[in-house]
């Protein structure tokens, strides 16, 4: 029995530097930074004002006024990437089983916004705002890309904190591979918000500048916002359709780190399993990565214990390939930044190019990888490891590949 | 790959009771577990009712001190599963650890912490949200809680679908078992029940309005004019029978299959005609090979609102066409009300426990059939039938729907 391929055959992408992919690649290869003084809402004197905003995005121009009418932020950025995606996969929507196409997505917020604006009137003015309550849901946006192409396989939300963005690209292959779909919708997205803004703040681990990830002086992270959609379809069924495959999708490697709610496990043993059962999974030997995408945020711990973990997963290999994070440049997305990171990823692989680490200035003796320091890198890359870690909770590596026929 | 999964370990906090011994014999008995809101004033509410965990209390099931201060869907989360795992008398060790995932499903998630920041942010600004309590407002908390407790280092995922969570948690935890990436699952759901929630949905005018619980959870009945809603926690363990026979565990029955579908409908509404249903039986039957004939009974999911009770009709109706109307069917939801992420975890929880009594437990509330569809509804009394296949349905506001085969092990 031939084992199904996953290949990717479009990809759609909304971040703080670019609001396309074209544009996206860029944006990479330029070491383009999207981090500035929110605008969302008013920051006041915090000393954390700086995150990765969307710039220009008018979902006015790919959504029609009826389209966006009522529909949360986060609905409107996954429509807009999701017609993105679509359209680059040149599959034509009405000619495919709509039972066979499904949808998986991860986020931490939903329409947290709008739950905001419906909390704000109720206590304010005792009225209840209830319309914009029905976009809140975490399924909400799926629903509406379920309802926008009449799709009517599975519509699934996943909700892992920062890894839910790689755990529904993961899960969501699993749909093709057993043969249960033939395309999954996936990736993740997650809007700018007061409501994580502050909660992170008050967990003291946000930059008050700039997002330094694997420096000496890394200070914290820096939230951003957005959306990534990648078109994940059987190999065959691409084929007979003539589409075109932008990259594989190997395969995937989960573990929970089960050590303490707010003290991370130092020695870095759960984020190691993840990145090792993905390899493993992909087929591939640790020798086979040539290129890490960090999760990188730039605290402290996580730089700290993904650099211990990627050398459990690769051992001295780890010391020979290049190893970035995009945090750098966009901020830490949440639910959005698998996918993001995963389209990058393909990007990288496809243009021949190593995304840098940017606003890196001072080596860190327990960081010693090689952090492709501020400017991107020309590179012939086949096989990228993506890790996305969770604290407490769920962490999940990807590996993407160039396609091979 | 095709293994046969099973059950083998239940746990469960609820209106009903605690543990599925208990929560089976109130539902069999005819025991409501709605009843007057205590945990606030009803004064400026219409409806009145909700099916509340008043009388838990965390350390009857942890002594970890630190518990007590849990969000209270944490609590019913790590409540069931601690119980559910000592039930299949799981032993978790450094060995196994990495094979054993958690799957998780939730509706609101830990709404008294979103409010809370919501309300700091609003009443004292940024400076003013509490660390622990952001920690803890994110969906998958309560399973970093329960995998930190149990020392399960495999995946731990949640799924926030609504009603049909659970389903869908159950799903994946299928799926991962199949695909041999785990050998264990640890699968439940929880939700909690507060003011701002009820509150929302009385003004989105989803609510039932009545005094006393026996009047206003109606599943099917003509009558029913609302949700009622409810709380708790519900888990089990799944895993391979060859596994559970190696391990000589008790085993409640078989999970068959579960198909998940969408409407495509509205994002805000569910397609009356009850394609949803339809689709989702459709696929199980196909997934499992049963026939229409082998059906025993359906636990609908039947909340006791207008139009889905209604669209779940029309669906099973249009799947089982000439068998709709003598396969009995029945809804713990009134009894129970709508308990949001747990409730499909409860319904496959009655539908595991069913086979061991073969009693059928009566919709509580039901006295007048609607004239809109025709189906079997066992009312008044336990109906008593060899039970071997039972087709659990789930369905979800925006078309979100799925259908269980909950099969006596050993009869495929």
């Amino acid at each position: 029995m031939t084992s199904r391929r996953v290949i990717i055959s479009g990809m759609g992408v909304l971040t703080p530097t670019a609001n396309n992919t074209p544009d996206f690649t860029d944006a990479l290869r330029e070491g383009r930074s999207g981090i500035q003084r929110l605008q969302s809402f008013d920051v006041g004197d915090s000393p954390y004002p700086n995150g990765g905003e969307l710039k220009a995005f008018d979902p006015g121009e790919t959504l029609t006024r009826l389209e966006m009418k009522r529909l949360d932020r986060a609905s409107l950025m996954v429509l807009v990437a999701t017609q993105e995606a679509l359209k680059m996969s040149q599959l034509d929507i009405d000619m495919v089983d709509l039972n066979r196409v499904g949808i998986c997505l991860g986020t931490t917020l939903g329409g947290m916004v709008s739950a905001g604006q419906y909390y704000r009137v109720l206590k304010n003015k005792h009225k209840h705002y209830s319309s914009k309550l029905l976009d809140y849901p975490l399924h909400s946006a799926g629903s509406h890309v379920s309802v926008k192409y009449g799709i009517t396989g599975p519509n699934i939300a996943i909700s892992t904190a920062c890894s839910s963005g790689n755990v529904a690209i993961g899960y969501g292959s699993e749909f093709i591979r057993s043969g249960a779909s033939d395309i999954m919708i996936v990736g993740g997205f997650d809007p700018m918000s007061e409501f994580t803004w502050s909660g992170f703040g008050s967990l003291r681990n946000v930059s008050p500048d700039v997002c330094r990830p694997f420096d000496k002086n890394r200070k914290g992270l820096l939230l951003g916002e957005g959306a990534g959609i990648l078109i994940l379809e059987n190999l065959d069924h691409c084929q007979q359709r003539g589409g075109h495959v932008l990259a594989e999708f190997l395969g995937y490697g989960m573990s929970s780190d089960a050590y303490h709610m707010t003290a991370p496990d130092i020695a870095g043993r759960g984020s190691a399993q993840a990145m090792i059962q993905a390899i493993h999974v992909g087929g591939l030997q640790p020798t086979d990565i040539d290129y890490v995408s960090a999760h990188g945020t730039g605290t402290h711990y996580n730089d700290l214990i993904e650099t211990r973990a990627i050398k459990k997963a690769l051992g001295d290999h780890a010391f020979n390939i290049p190893v970035s994070s995009i945090k750098s440049m966009i901020g830490h997305t949440l639910g959005a930044c698998g996918a993001i990171e995963a389209i990058a990823s393909i990007l990288s692989i496809n243009h021949g190019f190593i995304p840098p680490t940017i606003n890196y200035e001072t080596p860190d003796p327990q960081c010693d990888l090689d952090y492709v320091p501020n400017k991107a890198r020309q590179c012939n890359i086949n096989n990228v490891l993506s890790n996305n870690l969770g604290f407490g909770g769920n962490n999940c590596s990807i590996v993407i590949s160039k396609f091979k026929e | 790959m095709n293994h046969r999964l099973v059950v083998t370990g239940i746990g469960l906090v609820s209106p009903l009771g605690h543990g599925p011994d208990v929560f089976m014999e109130n539902l069999s008995s005819g025991k409501t577990g709605i009843g007057p809101i205590e945990r606030f004033s009803t004064d400026k509410y219409k409806a009145k009712t909700a099916g509340e965990l008043i009388s838990f209390d965390i350390s009857d099931f942890t002594a970890t001190l630190k518990h007590k201060r849990l969000p209270r869907i944490s609590q019913y989360a790590l409540a069931s599963a601690l119980l559910a795992v000592s039930d299949a008398k799981l032993k978790i060790n450094n060995v196994n650890a990495s094979k054993i995932g958690l799957f998780f499903g939730t509706w609101h998630g830990a709404i008294e912490c979103t409010e809370a920041i919501h309300a700091a942010l609003l009443e004292k600004g940024f400076r003013n949200v509490e660390p622990s309590i952001f920690q803890e407002s994110s969906f998958n908390a309560p399973i970093s809680h329960i995998s930190i407790n149990l020392k399960i280092t495999g995946p731990s995922i949640a799924l926030p679908l609504g009603v049909a969570s659970g389903s869908y948690a159950i799903r994946m935890a299928m799926d991962y078992l199949q695909t041999g990436l785990i050998d264990v699952a640890v699968v439940g759901a929880a939700d909690e029940h507060t003011e701002i929630v009820h509150d929302a949905f009385e003004s989105l005018r989803v609510l039932s309005q009545g005094k006393s619980g026996e009047e206003v959870s109606r599943p099917f009945d003509k009558n029913r004019n609302g949700l009622v809603l409810s709380e708790g926690g519900a888990f089990f363990v799944i895993e391979k029978l060859q596994g559970a026979k190696y391990r000589d565990a008790k085993i409640y029955g078989e999970l068959a299959g579960v198909s998940i579908a969408s409407d495509a409908y509205m994002a805000t509404n569910n397609n009356p005609n009850g394609r949803g249903i339809y689709l989702t039986i459709n696929q199980l039957l196909n997934q499992t090979g049963i026939s229409k004939s082998s059906i025993d009974c359906i636990l609908a999911a039947a909340s006791s609102t207008q139009n889905l009770d209604l669209l779940e009709a029309r669906g099973i109706i249009q799947a089982l066409s000439g068998y709709a109307a003598d396969i009995p069917v029945t809804s713990i939801k009134g009894a129970l009300g709508e308990s949001g992420g747990a409730s499909s975890i409860f319904n496959v929880i009655t539908a595991l426990m069913m086979l061991r009594t073969n009693q059928i437990p009566p919709i509580c509330n039901y006295y007048t059939p609607d004239p809109e569809f025709s189906l079997n509804i066992v009312s008044g009394r336990l109906k008593e039938k060899r039970l071997n296949n039972i087709l659990v349905n789930d369905c979800f506001f925006g078309g979100t729907y799925a259908s269980i085969l909950v099969q006596r092990e050993g009869v495929s």
